[in-house]
């Protein structure tokens, strides 16, 4: 465009380069009204250096953000949307599945926890906007955490291995950025900054042969799991007419015979289109296809007859973003296959876990309605993920979460759902910060051992879902404490507090302290045989792990649930140190629905903190998993 | 002469005595077939009566081994002409046993069955050391092994205490074996063959028949076709109507046969037809059908019908024109596409 412009003006005789200078200058009226200066300098280049950089604002992004940054890191998190929460957002609306689908006790921790108890006792309207919002007040909330929305990653700057910048562009704004970082996290899903940057990546599905999977297909191919439209509807008190567009698919019995239709209030997730083609490239295309299929679903269910209660029901909301479930995938520095989870081994470098059963879907989706839309295998119980799986093994600061993470297809089919892809995000957050602080790169953390328990120990303490880590803290001071309570139940004893297990782990234990309320409010209280210094004191309560708990559109799901802060949680509550006075409150907590709650006070010093439960959201028992001291 | 008279029919007595009793001598041996590292065993072809392929067998000798202890498992398994389970035999003295020697109850043979006619079964991605968790005794219902219990998540796919004689068994039956033999009746594959099949009763059969018309014929089998119209199992009525040819939709006979099929099928097939009729043009034969059967459907089935009634009007005869007179609309809709109808 510049040099258009000077070319113009040259062919009016005007040679000074002064204009050029100056773009915004017009000509003055005496001069030829013809030639005006315009200013085509839309775009304005916007520099950012952080610590952290993320790409991708879904449920992996987000957590990663949040975790970073409460561990002090500095972190700009860039999502290519205004929304935050990925496929779990309003925009579309998939469930957040995990390890809850185990039918056990190992509902996912840690962040996701702190955010999904929060919507399901701020939301009561049952509003999916209203999920997005949780997301968005916690980044927000953040002061570390600089959040760039409708911001698309476009380029990437690579040297000696390590990516130095990003280009960013935000289109509403006008802005593009150049974000420099010193560690980098790829939680886009399609991996675009990881492929960008060079990195080595795997498509489509390995062959039985490559690792010995027994689910794998027998020759390798490029194909995928495709992409899914959701849609909503509502029921009205009257007949709803239902005239499909002309580019709607045609649909007839036979087309559901192995995708059965009992409600449809929530569309469906084999309403799938994309594996046999490109999931991201074909995308536009892949828009409109799956489009054209929801609304010949939607004339089957109002139209053939089937369905005759559908009559007074109308489309309310119908996805324009397909959700996917896989693209590239990044390679690590492990690999995670088959046998990783389906007879799970304890990595040294576990830092999360997934419990989703192996559940992969046939390519043809809706073209093919011939065949079942999916296999599932059930797993015994959870499996860890080592973070050698979450980084590349080809750029030294780039961090991988989500389902681009280094998995095989087969893997794939259980690590890429949210609540997994969540705590996979909490986890490379939280190694981020620690290797910041201590001077590592990705790899030499997750190779030395030391630090790698260390890290352990930190997302322990934060709560973070993990598998077979006790509490070894040597800073926790309640693990030196005396425990007693005014009051114990036979199997939930005071010193369950501080027997370095958070949450009930199936092995036949509660690990946690339990009294009857009954009109008493018991307490349990910590003593020392000398007076300690305590800053902090944390809680774990009890959530209710066997449950599902996730926002819902269908209804079955949603009733399914405690919609509301959970029965079992500590809701009102005191905190007092022991003083030459008597016991003497420090904190009085009302209406508390979160597990993890860390209270933070100027330094008392003291030999015996009493916590007293006031009230709980229900239960008739006061539950207490964990309770740490600092100094 | 008189001596040897009776000689050849005692001969031919004995020939179709024979057969009734299934010494049948059309056996032919099909394909070995490797069923674990060290064991081979072959999987023959039994004729029926009429020449025609009727179903595979195998008699199989193979130890099953657990904890060091073995036992011989000797069966004999059949599977039909497609690789689909269908029945094993085993002899009084060799019974299939489960932990501690016990032979298997009649119950324990139904689910046996039933898991080894499931071919979507998740045996298929386990390997048998998955199916065990030697940690997992105490949660166990099922009858709990030397070895360790059957993880909860997979008690339904195995017999209770003959985890490893499942395993073993559905993997001959449902294993590379089963591909083996489909290709092998593909290889052999005759219209005769194909025929057969479509008139079975055997709903995998009927659905292999199906898909296995080719396009072009579709007229040529079209009787067959809608045979399973009527009597198709499970869901292959409906992939039967959708393989009607657009054109035969024309045909008066072909509409007069598939419209009188609606006083006798279900729910979803007589949507089926009604959807399918919509475009068409009916013969007069086909509307007096179509008439008669008004009683029978419901409230929107009843609105689909009349509006096709509606678009044939001219079509429809006098006598069958009085009947919709005749009839009353309970509701708007109904009364509407009624007088619609009987308007000239």
């Amino acid at each position: 465009m510049e040099t258009k412009r000077r070319e113009f003006l040259k062919a009016f005789g005007l040679g000074s380069g002064a204009f050029l200078f100056n773009p915004n200058a017009t000509f003055s009226t005496t001069m030829d009204k013809e030639v005006q200066e315009v200013n085509t300098d839309v775009f304005r280049t916007v520099s950012y250096e952080t610590d952290f950089l993320i790409a991708g604002g879904g449920m992996a992004g987000v957590c990663a953000a949040l975790a970073a940054a409460r561990n002090g890191a500095k972190v700009i998190l860039i999502q290519n949307r205004s929304r935050l929460g990925g496929n779990a957002s309003s925009e579309i609306r998939m469930h957040i599945s995990g390890a809850s689908a185990l039918r056990q006790v190992w509902r996912e921790t840690g962040i996701l926890e702190e955010l999904v108890l929060t919507e399901a006792a701020e939301n009561q309207q049952r509003s999916y906007e209203m999920w997005d919002f949780v997301m968005y007040d916690k980044m927000v909330s953040e002061d570390n955490i600089t959040l760039l929305l409708d911001t698309a990653f476009v380029d990437v700057q690579v040297k000696d291995g390590e990516i130095k910048m990003i280009t960013a562009m935000c289109s509403p704004t006008e802005e593009i950025y150049e974000i420099k970082a010193k560690f980098f996290a790829d939680c886009t899903g399609d991996a675009t900054l990881a492929a960008k940057a060079g990195c080595e990546f795997m498509w489509g599905r390995e062959a039985k042969s490559l690792w010995n999977e027994s689910l794998a297909v027998d020759v390798a191919d490029k194909k995928t799991m495709g992409n899914s439209l959701l849609f909503m509807s509502q029921k009205h008190d009257r007949k709803m007419p239902f005239t499909p567009p002309k580019w709607a698919r045609k649909y007839s019995t036979k087309d559901f015979v192995h995708r059965r239709i009992s409600q449809w209030e929530y569309g469906y997730w084999w309403l799938e289109l994309g594996g046999m083609e490109d999931t991201v490239k074909d995308g536009q295309q892949n828009r409109h296809d799956l489009l054209s299929v929801l609304f010949g679903v939607w004339d089957y269910i109002k139209n053939s007859g089937n369905h005759p209660e559908s009559e007074n029901w109308a489309l309310s909301w119908v996805g324009m973003i397909p959700g996917k479930r896989e693209s590239r995938r990044v390679v690590g520095d492990y690999i995670m296959k088959q046998e990783d989870i389906q007879a799970p081994k304890l990595f040294d470098d576990r830092v999360a876990y997934g419990g989703w059963p192996l559940d992969d879907h046939p390519p043809g989706g809706m073209n093919t309605t011939g065949v079942v839309p999916y296999i599932s295998i059930p797993l015994k119980g959870p499996y860890s993920i080592p973070f050698k799986s979450l980084y590349s093994k080809d750029i030294s600061n780039l961090l991988l979460a989500g389902r681009n993470i280094s998995v095989s297809h087969v893997a794939l089919s259980s690590t890429r759902v949210m609540a997994t892809c969540a705590t996979m995000g909490q986890a490379i957050g939280t190694a981020m910060a620690y290797a910041d602080k201590h001077g590592l790169s990705v790899r030499q953390l997750a190779q030395d051992q030391k630090h790698m328990s260390r890290l352990q120990q930190i997302l322990l303490r934060q709560d973070q879902a993990i598998l077979g880590v006790q509490n070894t803290d040597e800073a926790d001071l309640a693990r030196r404490a005396t425990v007693n309570a005014s009051s114990e139940t036979g199997d939930g004893r005071a010193a369950n507090v501080i027997d370095g297990y958070n949450r009930d782990i199936n092995d036949g234990k509660t690990h946690q302290w339990r009294a009857e309320i009954n009109n008493n409010e018991p307490w349990i209280e910590l003593s020392w045989n000398s007076p300690v210094k305590l800053s902090c004191v944390q809680f774990i309560f009890d959530t209710g792990l066997h449950r599902f708990l996730r926002i819902s559109p269908q209804d079955s799901v949603y009733n399914n649930q405690e919609r509301g802060p959970q029965p079992e949680t500590v809701a009102d509550y005191s905190i007092a140190v022991k003083t030459a006075d008597g016991f003497k409150v420090l904190e009085r907590v009302e209406n508390n629905y979160l597990r993890l709650v860390e209270h933070k006070f100027d330094t008392v010093e003291t030999d015996a903190v009493r916590i007293t439960v006031h009230r709980t959201h229900g239960d008739p028992l006061a539950r207490i998993f964990e309770i740490r001291c600092y100094g | 002469m008189k001596i040897f008279i009776p000689a050849v029919f005692a001969m031919l007595f004995y020939m179709s005595f024979s057969q009734d009793k299934g010494l049948n001598p059309q056996v032919e041996k099909a394909f070995d077939a490797p069923i674990n590292d060290s064991t081979t065993i072959q999987i023959d072809l039994h004729y029926n009566r009429d020449r025609m392929p009727h179903q595979y067998g195998s008699h199989v000798i193979t130890p099953v081994c657990k904890d060091g202890q073995c036992y011989l498992m000797v069966i004999d398994i059949y599977w039909d002409l497609l690789g689909n389970f269908k029945k094993y035999e085993l002899k009084e003295d060799q019974p299939l046993t489960k932990f501690d020697h016990v032979p298997f109850s009649e119950a324990d043979h139904e689910k046996m069955r039933g898991i080894l006619s499931n071919q979507d079964s998740f045996l298929r991605f386990y390997a048998l050391d998955n199916l065990i968790d030697p940690n997992e005794k105490r949660d166990s219902d099922v009858v709990d092994g030397v070895s360790g219990a059957t993880h909860k998540s997979i008690q339904n796919e195995v017999v209770g205490g003959a985890v490893y004689s499942t395993y073993v068994l559905w993997h001959i039956v449902n294993g590379p074996i089963a591909k083996k033999i489909l290709d092998h009746t593909e290889s052999q594959f005759t219209e005769a063959m194909l025929l057969e099949l479509l008139r079975s009763d055997n709903y995998h059969y009927q659905y292999y028949a199906l898909n296995r018309i080719p396009e072009a014929d579709s007229q040529e089998y079209l009787p067959s076709i809608i045979r399973l119209i009527s009597d198709g199992i499970a869901y292959v009525p409906y992939f039967a109507i959708e393989k009607i040819p657009a054109g035969s939709w024309q045909s008066p006979a072909v509409q007069l046969q598939i419209i009188s099929l609606l006083d006798e099928l279900d729910f979803e097939m007589q949507n089926e037809i009604l959807n399918r009729t919509n475009s068409v043009t009916l013969h007069p034969d086909a509307c007096d059908v179509l008439i008669a059967s008004l009683p029978k459907l419901k409230d929107q089935q009843l609105v689909k019908a009349l509006r096709i009634l509606k678009q044939n009007k001219n079509s429809i005869r006098q006598e069958s024109m009085s009947k919709i007179a005749d009839m009353n609309g309970h509701n708007n809709e109904i009364s509407m596409l009624l007088s619609e109808i009987i308007q000239k």
